[in-house]
């Protein structure tokens, strides 16, 4: 199985603990030096990354040759609607402003649909079960250029939202510490920055630093032992 | 001839840039020039961040020199007049950057990096880390914020207005406690926490 890694927030995927990438130079490495190493070996899976930034940048020109020349791949492609990296900028597919401002999107699932892509899955990202199902189907399907696109705004813009506009309610998570079996699902392997160690005269626990939480619910559906509490407080109407 | 440097670094998501920017826009209300540059790189989460800021300006009675004038918004090595850390580890890696005179606010309160938490490396001893940074500057102020904040505010959002305090007192700033506090004002919300958390920075720098 080849990494194709390419520049954006999800480089940072490429160090420990995911290691997710073989290969980071520039923007759009990922599909186009994938697609020259897929001609030496071949039969050999190939799992590409992109941004929906990176990829309106210059990711077009790469995945027309490689349906054109029927290049067998997957491709994900990471719509987090911002040029998250360099500070959130809109990108082609900014659905609205951290103001509430509407703009234009870009339909991706049409544009690839254009180009003759075949297979188009798309997937909230959040939602780390389904994502995982999602990419494995798309890696067994075997057959030319296969799409995942992982739709999901960043967290980072909605949090912004939120505090400029207050939602119908807030949602917090905690971790409740006597369920807490202290099996590091989350603190090593999930790596969140927001979840912090703390330790108590001989103990020791986990617990989430809500100045750094994001919200985004992933670590809820991650721990296996329901440990991490989700509690949502609605505002009184009226 | 105002000549003041001030490097303020951190991990990404403490708000050292908009520490930067405050520190920038009461100077440019109070009329001295200003020079900075950031690194923000990978830094949304958990990268390291660096906000220079340099003031310059011909105080009354003083003449122009070019040579003191910045020419770059980076700060040389062994040029920072002042560095406020908000992180132990970034402290030591800014550490070329101070000189004998210089004066470094520390918050002393370490995010532990993935690295160290899937145990391929050591944090280091906190000790260890002021033992080093001591061979730099005599100056070191080291104080929990983090800690001060959440017993103080019950929240980790005042963190950098109590060390905008602190860097204040002990510094010879060049812009005038009103003027920061005035763009305090402009840039965030809930500016009566944010007043008392400045003075309370304040505060506890005197009494150290």
């Amino acid at each position: 199985m080849i990494f194709a890694g390419d520049i954006g927030c999800y480089t940072l995927s490429c160090l420990p603990p995911f290691r997710a990438f073989d290969w980071v130079t520039c923007m759009n490495c990922g599909v186009g030096i994938g697609q020259g190493i897929l001609q030496k070996i071949e039969g050999e899976d190939m799992l590409a990354y992109v941004g929906d930034s990176t990829f309106f940048h210059s990711g077009l020109p790469n995945l027309i040759n490689a349906v054109e020349q029927g290049v067998n791949m997957v491709l994900v492609i990471l719509d987090n609607k911002w040029v998250a990296m360099t500070g959130h900028q809109p990108s082609p597919t900014t659905v609205s402003t951290t103001r509430g401002e509407k703009l234009k999107p870009v339909d991706i699932k049409g544009l690839l649909k254009s180009i003759g892509v075949q297979y188009i899955r798309t997937v909230n990202p959040h939602n780390i079960k389904a994502s995982i199902v999602a990419i494995k189907d798309a890696i067994r399907a075997k057959e030319g250029v296969r799409v995942v696109i992982a739709d999901q705004e960043c967290a980072l813009q909605q949090e912004r939202r939120a505090k400029l506009y207050p939602t119908e309610y807030d949602v917090y998570y905690q971790i409740d510490p006597e369920r807490c079996q202290k099996c590091n699902e989350c603190y090593v392997e999930f790596g969140c920055p927001a979840i912090r160690r703390v330790d108590v005269d001989d103990d020791f626990h986990y617990y989430i630093e809500e100045a750094a939480c994001i919200h985004c619910g992933a670590c809820h559906d991650l721990c296996l032992n329901s440990a991490i509490l989700r509690t949502e407080i609605h505002r009184l109407t009226g | 001839m105002i000549k003041y440097d001030i490097l303020i670094c951190g991990i990404g998501g403490q708000g050292a840039i908009s520490l930067g920017t405050v520190l920038k826009l009461a100077a440019i209300n109070e009329g001295i020039m200003v020079f900075g540059a950031e690194r923000r790189g990978g830094a949304q989460r958990e990268g390291v961040v660096t906000s220079n800021v340099r003031y310059r300006g011909i105080e009354d009675g003083s003449e122009y020199d070019e040579r003191e004038m910045a020419t770059s918004g980076l700060i040389p090595t062994a040029g920072a007049d002042m560095m406020i850390a908000m992180e132990p580890l970034e402290a030591l890696r800014h550490a070329r950057y101070l000189n004998k005179d210089s004066i470094a606010i520390i918050n002393d309160f370490p995010l532990i990096p993935v690295s160290v938490r899937i145990g391929e490396q050591e944090y280091p001893e906190r000790e260890v880390i002021y033992q080093r940074l001591r061979e730099f500057t005599r100056n070191l102020h080291i104080f929990n914020i983090d800690d001060i904040s959440k017993e103080s505010f019950n929240s980790l959002q005042q963190v950098n207005t109590i060390s905008l305090g602190i860097a204040s007192s002990l510094g010879k700033l060049p812009v005038s406690d009103d003027s920061l506090l005035f763009t305090i004002k402009n840039q965030f919300p809930d500016f009566q926490t944010n007043k008392r958390a400045f003075y309370l920075g304040k505060e506890i720098a005197q009494g150290n």
